[in-house]
């Protein structure tokens, strides 16, 4: 029996199979860096957001974002720097969005919303303070701090993920860690003498 | 209560995350309050750097990358089927609009620019009185055969902007030579410049259909010649 094929006038056969080809493969290497890479994303996207569900979203959306620019990406090996740009970037834009509606919604309650018995036997008093006073890190502070915090990233690495030198690397921690500990030094005192 | 001197030195010293030298490290030796506020701070940098690795080590769920990978596949299968689509439209638009672009001005141009040449210099010349005594240019526009008639100046008016003006057929790529002739003509002389059509050949011309022309019949009993008999005898002969 005759085997018929229905194809785009102007085009080949042969050409749509190489371009199908083409993004295969495509889709096979994202999906490579995507199981070294996605964690990071959402480590990231959770730093900021310091909330499981909205940090899934803004990393998910992250990933959508790369995959569709994956193929205009002409350094591969930056990709886990772009990763952690994009992501930090839409994490950023969440924590700014919901803090306005935080603020619109008190202002329409007049009652801000109460944390509940879990979320405060899960965020001890210091650890919302640091949380609080990591909101008002710069963000090119913010963002060098929580690489360097996490867990097999050396400073060098960190250089390198975000294209700086290792001095700016360092300067930004430093002044990081200082102006938090400047925030929190009183927090310290209060719960310590408790 | 940190000594005033050495107390910026000792929170730096302790936010560097690095032993103190020199100066501050002999200070401390001597100096127990100092010590003990280096202490605190210390701690304080450790309960930082503990709260940023909780935070920023979260551990990630198991459903994250299988809901990545789903997202991943509903992405990739809609860019696979509106892509033809997408592509098709741009290209369509492109050359509706390549064709627009291409047609529409020229033709504008053409007749606009052959009207003006041929109305402007019809300006300078001196009118002419019709039959009728009324004034009236001696300007001939050129036609792009749309009309396909060739009006005269003096035949029967259509309407009174078009009366007053000759139409000439001319192919639309030779309009603007035929405008630049006519208006070369008109300033060497007052002639009136008269351009007909060629004739059509035989061939082409459309056959013409004469009417049959019959005599007119005039109808009338034949008379009876001699000696032959009315009852059929004739059949006889």
């Amino acid at each position: 029996m005759q085997e018929l094929v229905l194809i785009q006038p102007g085009r080949t056969a042969e050409k749509e199979f190489a371009q199908e080809a083409a993004a295969a493969a495509l889709r096979r290497e994202f999906e490579e860096r995507l199981t070294e890479c996605g964690p990071l994303a959402y480590r990231v996207a959770r730093g900021v957001l310091r909330n499981s569900a909205d940090a899934e979203d803004v990393a998910q959306e992250a990933l959508l974002r790369a995959y569709r620019r994956f193929e205009r990406l002409r350094d591969r090996s930056r990709f886990r720097a772009w990763l952690v740009r994009i992501a930090f970037r839409l994490a950023i834009d969440r924590a700014r969005a919901s803090k306005r509606r935080e603020v619109r919604e008190t202002l329409w309650s007049q009652s801000a919303p109460r944390p509940s018995t879990e979320d405060l036997a899960a965020t001890s008093e210091f650890q919302a303070h640091l949380d609080r006073a990591m909101d008002d890190l710069p963000e090119k502070r913010r963002l060098v701090l929580l690489l360097a915090a996490m867990q097999g990233h050396s400073l060098e690495e960190v250089a390198e993920m975000l294209g700086l030198p290792m001095g700016t690397v360092k300067s930004r921690l430093f002044f990081a860690r200082k102006q938090l500990a400047e925030k929190l030094r009183c927090h310290a005192k209060t719960i310590e003498k408790r | 209560m940190p000594c005033e001197n050495y107390r910026e030195a000792l929170i730096e010293a302790a936010a560097a995350d690095s032993a103190p030298s020199g100066e501050l490290r002999s200070h401390l030796d001597a100096c127990a309050s100092c010590r003990a506020a280096f202490t605190e701070e210390l701690q304080l940098f450790a309960a930082i750097d503990t709260g940023v690795c909780a935070t920023a080590n979260a551990e990630v769920p198991h459903s994250f990358l299988p809901h990545v990978r789903a997202s991943l596949e509903i992405v990739s299968a809609s860019q696979r089927r509106w892509t033809p689509f997408l592509i098709f439209a741009a290209a369509s638009a492109a050359i509706v609009l390549t064709v627009f672009i291409a047609a529409r001005p020229r033709r504008a141009i053409n007749d606009s620019q052959s009207k003006q040449i041929l109305e402007a210099r019809s300006g300078e010349k001196p009118t002419t009185p019709d039959r009728g005594g009324a004034i009236r240019s001696p300007a001939i526009v050129v036609s792009d055969g749309s009309h396909q008639t060739v009006q005269r100046r003096n035949s029967l008016p259509i309407n009174s902007a078009s009366s007053s003006q000759l139409e000439v057929i001319v192919p639309a790529d030779e309009r603007e030579a035929f405008a630049r002739f006519v208006h070369a003509q008109q300033e060497q002389s007052d002639v009136v410049v008269a351009v007909v059509a060629a004739a059509l050949d035989e061939e082409d011309k459309p056959p013409i259909m004469k009417p049959l022309l019959i005599a007119k019949l005039v109808v009338r009993p034949l008379e009876p010649l001699d000696g032959e008999a009315t009852d059929g005898t004739e059949e006889e002969r």
